[in-house]
């Protein structure tokens, strides 16, 4: 099993101990690509994508899971910290790939996205360039971020507002709590 | 045994830039194949799968292009149901479009990953020319959207979308596409 | 009036979008402190804030881009409650 996980992987630069693949990963892109240990990708009902640019970074954190449909983007680089878990069908992309006011086909400046350890994205969750989620955040299902997230922060609704689940992780700037 | 091969050159031809050419010879192949019984223009690419399930009537526009990846594109297109694709529109993979009734599409549009297309009867949807429909996002019956308008990811639609408005959120609001960041920002 | 909406938004856009040393005349878009999904969030906080519901065609830059564009734009709103109040 652990043996044909790693075949399964043998775009990556880099597979760690233990890491288990079911199903089908779809790796492409030619770009740099790090799976830490203990990593689970479940594509057993839909594919996990695994996709680096030449030139860009994918970092996989030791013991991270990543679900069916998860779709990681990385044009320049995208890191995940130990113990993230990615549910079904959640993106994470470093690059818009079209500007809004312009020329669409013009690919914009790519922004590196960081995920602390422990971070949790939720089902369809988007995840967009720039955006940087400190450790233990929480983005609920169908939530799109594109920025900065204090540590221990849940994030859920449309547009996002923030509730605290992790009240050892809080401190004088994190957002009032929506009534 | 052929849809292997088509696969295999596919990812040959995505790898090794000598080979695009038939790689792109193959996609054009598979068009006829993916979209038998539609009325198809010229140079249509697909790329990976598209699952067709039609009942209505399909017309494909020259040069568009439907992009492989993990998961396969779908189109199921009802009993009396017409669904009309403009000139070089592009789907990137996982999208579906379902049609009881009318959707039509208008000429370059753009859909990301994953978006959802779905009309019901009597609430067709039009999408004008030069529209970005952004990963993830769902556009519901009975929905209008005019030319060059963006629908930002993961948004979900179901109200009209002027020309050249920007159409955030769940469910979508609008706003002008100015207030998108300079140098580089679908929403 | 105005210094203390000023300085609710300035605390808000602070702590949500970690940036600072801008002035009340910098275009958050310009200076990239804010992107559109960032304007989403913005929105609702000023709705939700000073209680009233924006308009679609109210979602432009001379109302949203930058404290100053703000502070004007929600003293609009609010005397126009006023008034229909009134």
């Amino acid at each position: 099993m652990r043996a044909l996980s790693r075949l399964k992987l043998w775009r990556c630069a880099k597979v760690g101990a233990r890491v288990e693949v079911r199903g089908h990963v779809y790796v492409i892109g030619g770009g740099l690509i790090e799976v830490g240990d203990d990593v689970l990708l479940d594509g057993h009902l839909v594919p996990v994508e695994l996709h680096a640019e030449p030139g860009a970074v994918l970092v996989i954190g030791h013991g991270c899971v990543l679900e069916g449909g998860v779709s990681l983007e990385a044009q320049e680089r995208v890191e995940l910290g130990p113990g993230c878990r990615l549910r079904a069908f959640s993106k994470v992309m470093d690059n818009h790939f079209h500007p809004v006011v312009g020329a669409r086909h013009v690919r914009p400046p790519s922004k590196p996205v960081k995920l602390e350890a422990g971070v949790e994205l939720g089902e369809r969750a988007i995840v967009l360039p720039g955006a940087w989620l400190e450790t233990n955040v929480r983005i609920g299902p169908g939530v799109v971020i594109g920025r900065h997230v204090k540590a221990g922060v849940s994030l859920v609704g449309s547009p996002p507002h923030a509730e605290l689940h992790d009240a050892s992780l809080r401190d004088a700037s994190v957002p009032e709590v929506r009534p | 045994m052929m849809v292997a091969l088509m696969e295999l050159v596919d990812w040959v031809g995505l790898h090794v830039p000598a080979l695009r050419r038939a790689r792109t010879a193959v996609a054009m192949a598979r068009s006829h194949l993916a979209l038998a019984g539609c009325e198809v223009g010229k140079r249509v690419l697909v790329h990976g799968t598209l699952q067709l399930e039609r009942h209505g009537r399909v017309v494909v526009g020259d040069r568009c292009v439907f992009v492989a990846g993990p998961f396969p594109t779908a189109v199921h297109v009802g009993r009396g149901g017409t669904l009309e694709v403009g000139p070089r529109c592009y789907f990137n993979y996982g999208a579906q479009l379902e049609v009881h009734d009318s959707v039509r599409l208008g000429e370059r549009c753009m859909f990301g990953s994953y978006v959802r297309v779905t009309d019901a009867p009597g609430a067709p949807v039009v999408v004008g020319n030069d529209v970005w429909v952004a990963h993830g996002a769902v556009i519901n019956a009975g929905v209008t959207i005019g030319d060059g308008a963006v629908i930002s990811a993961g948004s979900v639609v179901s109200q009209d979308v002027p020309a050249g408005m920007l159409a955030m959120g769940n469910p979508a609001r609008l706003m002008s596409q100015q207030l998108s960041s300079p140098g580089g920002d679908h929403g | 009036m105005a210094e203390v909406v000023a300085s609710r938004l300035r605390s808000w856009i602070q702590d949500t979008f970690f940036v600072e040393g801008f002035s009340d005349s910098d275009s958050f878009l310009k200076n990239r402190l804010i992107d559109s999904t960032g304007m989403m969030e913005l929105i609702a906080f000023i709705e939700t804030g000073f209680g009233f519901r924006a308009e679609d065609a109210e979602l432009v830059p001379d109302n949203l881009d930058s404290i100053d564009n703000l502070v004007r734009y929600i003293a609009r709103k609010q005397g126009g409650l006023r008034a229909c109040a009134g």
